[in-house]
This record gives structure tokens, sequence and C-alpha cells, in this order.
């Protein structure tokens, strides 16, 4: 293991060695008036040059003659003029901060480096979030710069009892993590959990928040994720007053929240910037369009092959007119469209806007109105996979798990009819009432009817009604 | 686990209770809408057709297209199996509509027919029976207005006589039970076809009662509301009350209607006791009388009451008469509230009945007079 010489030409000779091969390791050597040698070590394009050249080389190089350099201190208390710096004798730890864009500065006859903090890669501006969108709200969103993003959240919650924890994982990444809560809300046994968590993930990289929600999940094989994200810090803010736990990654723009429970995936941000009384209705819309994009068109499979007693007349002849010559089962018209509907978001979502457009018309004209005309598939049909599929747009946090639930109810339907509904959904809920996420039930307040727990739930209750309640309710 | 699995296995029984059903697509069944079955005596066949609901063309420019297709066989569903036959595709009756029975199979006994529907899983039990006052019941499908009767059946004729209360709410299931008990007697209406403008339509006439299954008469449409008075269904409709002046009505919009009947034994007698409390609105008046003021609706309302008791009594005073059956099973309001009194007059209530003595009290009450008040007419003095 090496160790630190007092000679500079050894200590240049090690980190060109360590970092061989890596050609965007540079060296800088310079002397100062007085004859006494240094080196400053950096990567290119992680620090910022300008940082170093005015804090660093330039008192260097303009100290008086006589200052003699036996030591670090002088350097560090008198001459750089650097915000942030540290004095280490590691070899790992020098080798660490000259990755992560800090400079280091040895100098001839001591055995020590200076670390300088420079670092100045590019970072994307702060811009608003794509997904979630408001419009009364604030409109900032979290960047890929961990620090950007705390400071975000620091200048929401203006309280000493915010901490930030850091955590490095990956053995190759070293990506920073942060755990943030607030002293006195967030749980300490749920907190204490958390820690022995993260501290067991074991992984080479990882880019995303979904590595940590995979590795760390309650119910891994479960469809529904335990839980929660965001990608603004007002939503994160005010998550963490209510108690919860936030972790924030370097390098992603997405924060992760838990406990998560199931009634989150319907609150939005916007939802408590707008009056109750719409935050309210809108609020109930996406709770029906949940219930309408999993199991309506289940239901309606199950009305016209099952129980075709239950239509109205009127109702059966549309269908009849509508279905007369269409050569599929009804189920495989149905698997069909909604397959060449999620063809559609699919292609949708990773194509370019500008060809987004002519997608639109492909999928209005010739999906539909062709398909109709062609008597490939029936009109009703249409319709009610547009409005199914219409209502999962709605929920972008658990659309993946409408698509599932939505086939496990056909499925049904065709099999057994509306008592096959009602079996798989009768299993989707004692699923969904078995889990937990972080000790807390998936499911809390859902099933309760006391106005105290409704209050946020299937309403959006105004500031002051919640407001009261809570400080009623709480230990 | 052991909880897992026992719930498990719990929800898989589920599966084998349900019944039978099975995957049908829409398209795969005959749509039937009515069923007319005759009884022809000569043959001994039974003539049944069918009304189904084909459509013609494709895409947009669908149309309805009822067709009627007769099949004839020793029993109704021979007869049936003879239908599938020609159309080629299984007739489906979850959307039955209406079953109307010809003369001959009134007076042969409703009990075949009434077996077919009860067993058949798909007929619903709370569809009507009609009897044709035609020749034929066929008769009813071939001759009246066809696309009328595919649209009108259920939405049309039989909701808007129910609301006039010119139809008594009986259906198959009440049939079934009435027939099968001997203190009940059925009464279904009557379907004919009126002429009009050269285009024929049907129209309900009235309602036939029946005894131990088999036809046993007729009544009319006026008598077939004072019927439906008795019985307490009166759900809407008209009554006019002839004024002391001459050839002058008040019409009564009926709002709401209840009727109560008591029954008392004076002096080892039975008397049936019929109160009935219509709500009525005045909804015509003709003539120069004034009948919204306090006066004229004390003399309006005892002028009504004393028709409505009179109509009634007589009524049932010409059915005690002429066919002597109790087709207001008054013999079963006795057995529910009296039932040892019953046990004793059981076997003689056919001979009790036509001796009863019904009184009826009518209780009307005028609600409003609509929106004027004093009648309209020119003064000609």
């Amino acid at each position: 293991m090496f160790v630190l010489t007092n000679s500079l030409d050894e200590n240049i000779a090690f980190f060109k060695s360590t970092f061989s091969g890596d050609e965007t390791f540079l060296t800088r050597e310079f002397q100062s008036q007085n004859g006494s040698r240094f080196c400053l070590l950096y990567m290119d394009g992680m620090a910022d040059l300008s940082i170093i050249a005015n804090t660093i080389i330039m008192p260097i190089l303009q100290m008086e003659k006589h200052t003699v350099i036996n030591d670090m201190n002088i350097l560090s208390t008198q001459i750089v003029s650097s915000g942030e710096l540290k004095k280490s004798k590691e070899p790992m730890t020098l080798i660490d901060s000259i990755i992560r864009g800090d400079a280091v500065l040895l100098t001839e006859g001591v055995a020590e480096a200076l670390i300088i903090s420079c670092k100045g890669f590019k970072t994307r501006s702060i811009q608003e979030p794509e997904i979630e969108k408001t419009i009364r709200g604030p409109r900032e969103g979290f960047t890929e710069s961990l620090i950007t993003n705390l400071s975000l959240i620091r200048r929401k919650l203006e309280t000493k009892d915010l901490k930030f924890k850091y955590k490095t994982l990956g053995t190759k990444s070293r990506t920073k993590a942060c755990i943030c809560y607030i002293e006195g809300r967030a749980d300490e046994k749920i907190l204490e959990e958390v820690n022995k968590r993260i501290d067991s993930i074991e992984i080479d990289g990882l880019f995303g928040v979904k590595f940590i929600h995979d590795l760390t999940d309650d119910s891994p094989k479960s469809i529904f994720e335990m839980t929660g994200e965001t990608e603004k810090p007002d939503v994160l803010a005010a998550k963490l007053l209510e108690g919860r736990i936030g972790i924030l990654l370097d390098g992603t723009p997405t924060a992760m929240t838990f406990p998560f429970i199931f009634i989150e995936n319907f609150q939005t941000g916007e939802d408590y910037y707008t009056n109750y009384y719409s935050a309210s209705i809108r609020r109930i819309t996406r709770i029906l369009g949940f219930i309408v994009a999993t199991s309506f068109p289940a239901i309606y499979l199950a009305l016209v092959t099952y129980h075709k007693e239950a239509l109205p007349p009127p109702f059966i002849l549309s269908i009849l007119s509508a279905r007369q010559g269409v050569p599929f089962l009804s189920v495989v018209e149905l698997l069909l469209l909604f397959f060449s509907f999620e063809i559609l978001t699919e292609a949708g979502s990773r194509t370019p806007g500008y060809i987004g457009q002519s997608l639109g018309i492909v999928g209005a004209l010739i999906l539909g109105t062709a398909a109709v005309e062609a008597r490939i598939v029936s009109a009703p049909m249409i319709i009610v996979v547009g409005i199914s599929s219409v209502s999962s747009l709605m929920l972008p946090s658990i659309r993946s798990q409408i698509v599932i639930l939505r086939l496990f109810y056909i499925i049904g339907a065709a099999v057994f009819g509306i008592y096959g509904v009602f079996l798989s959904m009768t299993v989707t809920l004692i699923h969904l009432f078995s889990l937990k996420s972080y000790g807390v039930l998936y499911m809390s307040t859902i099933n309760s009817l006391y106005s105290k727990d409704l209050k946020d739930t299937y309403f959006r209750g105004p500031k002051w009604f919640i407001k009261r309640k809570r400080s009623g309710g709480e230990k | 686990m052991k909880k897992a699995s026992l719930l498990i296995s719990i929800l898989i029984l589920l599966l084998f209770l349900s019944g039978c059903w099975d995957y049908k697509e829409i398209n795969d069944v005959s749509l039937t809408r009515a069923i007319t079955i005759d009884w022809e005596e000569e043959t001994k066949e039974y003539i049944v057709c069918i009304q189904l609901i084909n459509l013609k063309g494709m895409g947009k420019g669908v149309e309805l297209n009822p067709q009627i297709i007769e099949g004839r066989g020793k029993t109704i569903v021979d007869a049936l199996k003879n239908i599938i036959a020609i159309t080629a595709k299984s007739s489906y009756w979850g959307h039955l509509t209406m079953i109307i029975i010809g003369q001959d199979i009134a007076n042969k006994g409703l009990d075949d027919l009434l077996d077919w529907i009860a067993r058949s899983p798909e007929v619903q039990l709370t569809i009507n029976i009609l009897l044709s006052t035609e020749k034929t019941a066929k008769e009813i499908l071939t001759r009246g207005n066809q696309i009328k009767m595919v649209v009108m059946t259920e939405y049309g004729m039989i909701k808007a006589f129910r609301y006039i209360s010119k139809m008594p709410n009986i259906t198959a299931n009440k049939v079934i039970n009435h027939v099968q008990r001997k203190d009940l007697y059925a009464v279904i209406p009557t379907i004919k076809i009126v002429e009009m403008d050269g285009e024929s339509f049907t129209e309900i006439a009235g309602s036939a009662y029946f005894k131990n299954g088999k036809l046993a008469g007729v009544l009319s449409s006026i008598d077939t509301m004072k019927f439906i008075f008795i019985i307490n269904e009166i759900e809407g409709g008209i009554l006019t009350i002839p004024t002391g002046e001459r050839n002058s009505y008040v019409t009564l919009d009926i709002f709401r209607s209840s009727t109560k009947t008591k029954i008392d034994f004076p002096e080892d007698d039975i008397q049936i006791t019929v109160n009935i409390k219509p709500i009525v609105n005045i909804s015509e008046i003709d003539g120069f009388e004034d009948y919204t003021n306090k006066k004229g609706r004390k003399v309006l309302k005892e002028m009504a009451d004393s028709y409505l008791e009179k109509e009634i009594e007589g009524f049932i005073e010409e059915v005690q008469k002429s066919p002597g059956i109790d087709i207001f099973n008054f013999g079963n309001k006795i057995k529910k509230t009296h039932p040892r009194v019953w046990k004793k007059i059981n076997k003689d209530w056919e001979e009790i009945f036509k001796e009863l003595k019904v009184v009826v009290n009518s209780d009307i009450k005028i609600k409003s007079s609509r929106h004027i008040s004093k009648p309209i007419g020119v003064d000609t003095e």
C-alpha cells in the first residue's frame, strides 16, 4: 500500500500510474517565486478551470518570497482562497476526490495533500417536470444534481429539524444517496428500518430510485409498489411534513418517498393548489376512473357474452346491429383492441413530438374508423376500450398496474362471466389489504368511515379542517 | 397458510355452485321478442309463432327487420325445436316481452304453457301473458304493425296501459302461482287489433279470468279498471263523474289510490268492506258550476264518492251473479286473516261468494284544480 512521501515526483508518479490509461486525468506543475514546486491533480471536465486558476494557482504564484512551506497549514489557512478544502494523507481519499471533480494539491517536501473543492461540471437547469405539470402550484422540479435538489427542499422547509443523511451506494458507481426526514415527525422505527434496508443493498451501480425500490420493497413480487415517486420539491416537502421519509439519489431527478399508501396514487400536488370542492370532485373522478379503467371492459364482456338478460332491450339491439358481421369472438376483439392501444401508447412514448401527431392520426383513423367500417371490430367495443384506456392515462403512477388488472379481469369475465369478474376483484382486494409499506398498511384509511380519516382520502378537505383534525388526533 | 387455503377452496367451490351458464356471442342467438301460442283442435297440435329480430344490412345502415316464424308440434318445445330448424340459430328468451295465447289454448288449459315458462332458464317470470280476443293469437303478430310491435311491446303499450290502470299487473309468476291454487283466480289482460286509417294496431282490450287454468270469462276495459280498484293496483288513470247538469262531467285525474279490504262477521254472516281512498286532481270541468271553492269541492266529493261506490258495488254484484267466481280473491283474504273461519267455509266458498255482502266505501281526496280555479264558460244569459 502506497503512502504519500516527501518527494513530489514519487507522489505524481503514483497518481499517474493509478490513472494510467485515463486521458482526462491532468497534472499541472508550477513553481512559486521562492522556488517551491507544486503540482495540481484534477479531472478534465469535472473541475472548474477558472476556480483552479483564481483560487489556487494565482495566490501561490503571487505569495511572498520569504514564505516557507513546511506543511499544508500555511497553504490552507493563508494562501489558497477556496471556500471548501481539507487535508488528507490517505491515497484512496485523494483518488476519490479527484474522481468527484475536486483538485488535489501536492507540494515538494510535504507528505500530505490538500483537497480543494472546485467541482465545475455542467448540470441541467431547474425545469418543470413533464409528468407532474401544475397550473397553480410551483413549477420547479428536481434536477440530476443531488446538491441542487437538497437546496430546493431546504428552501421549502427552513427548519433545523429537517435532516439530510448521506449514504454511498454501489460498489462501482459510488452513487451518493440522501435520506431526508423531519425529526419529530418521522417515525423512529421506520427510520431505523430504512437505514437497515439501505445498508443491506449490494449492487455495483445504481442510476435511479427504482433500483433502491426493487432492492428494499416489502413485497417485491406484488404488482403494486410500496414506494412513491415524485419529481417536485413541494410534493416531497409536503410528504416530509406528514412524517414520511424521502430518498434522493445523485444523478436522478426522481425522489422516492415511503411509507406509501394506496390512496396516494390518486392525490396530486395540484389538488392542494385549487379550491377544495373542485379538488375533491377531481379526486373522486380519478378514483372512479381507476374502477372504470380496470373493470369496465370486463363487465361489458361478461354482460354481452354471459348475461344478455341484464341489458336493456334497446341497448342489446344496438350491440346486435354493431356486431353484425364481426368475425371475432368478443373477448378476442377486446384483447386485440387493447393490444393495439398498448402499441400506440408505447410507440407514442418513444417517438419525438413531431412524429407523435401522425401517430394520433394513424390511431384514430386506421384503428378506429377503418376497423369499424371494415367490420373487424364493433363500435361499442371501441367505446369501451377508449373510455377504459383514457381513464388509465389519468393515473400515470399506477398505469402499468391498471393494465395488468384489466387483463386479469377480462380473462375472469371470459371464463366465468360476471362471477369471474367479481372473483378476480376479490382476489385483488384481498391482496391489496394484505400489503404493507414499511409496517404501514397499504390500504390504510381507505376502509375507514370516520371523517377524521377521510379528510384527505376520497375528498380533499379544506386546510382548516385538515389542520384541526390533525392536531386533535396527534399523539 | 391454513386460512389462505381455506379461502381459496371456498372461492373455487363457489364456481360450481353458481349454476350453469355459457359463453355465447350475441350474434349467435336469435333475439325473440314475442311469442304466440295456439292450439289446433283438429290436428291436436300446438302452433307456435315467434317474432325474431333480424338485422338487414351492415355497418351504419343496419335496419331492424322483425321476422315471424311458425312451427308446429305435439308439445310447445317440440314446436320450438321445429322453429330452430328454420332459423338455424338457437332462440334466446331473455328479452321476451310477451306471450300471447289463443282462445283455444285458454279453453284447453294453461298448465302446459306455464310448465314450459317456469322450466325455462331464460324466460323471465316478470313478463306478461296476454289473451288474444281475435280468432287466433298468431293474428296479433301477423296483422299488427311489425316495427311498432318490436319497439312498443314493453316500453309503449304495456307501460301505457298500466299507467291508465286498464291492465291488471299480473306477471307470469303470479299466473303460475294463482293457477296452482284453489283459492286464487288468475286474471290476465286481453289483446286485440284495431284498425286506424288502414293500418292495424294492437291494443289492450280488457282482461280475462281463469278458473282452474281454464278460461272462464272476460271483463271489458271499464270493468277492468273497477277490478283494479278493488285489488288495489291503481297506478293512475281518470274518473269521469257525471254532474247534475245535462251531459256534463267533471274529470278527475287519479294521482294515487289505496284500497283496504276489511272483513267483518256481523251475526254469523260475512261482510266485506272495500275502502277506496283515491287522491285526485280536477283536470276538467264541463258546465258552469264552480267545484273548486270549498262548498263546490264538498259537493263534488259527495258526487264522486257515491258514483264510485255505486259503480263498483254494481260491478261486484254482476260478477257474483253471472260467473259467480271470486276473481277478487276475497276468499284468500279471509284465509290469511281468519284461517279458522276459512277452514269451516272453504268447501262452500263458491256458494257463499254468490250471496256475499260487499260494501264499498269511497273517500276521495281532491288535491288541486291544476292551473285555474273557476270553470271557463261563455255566459249566455
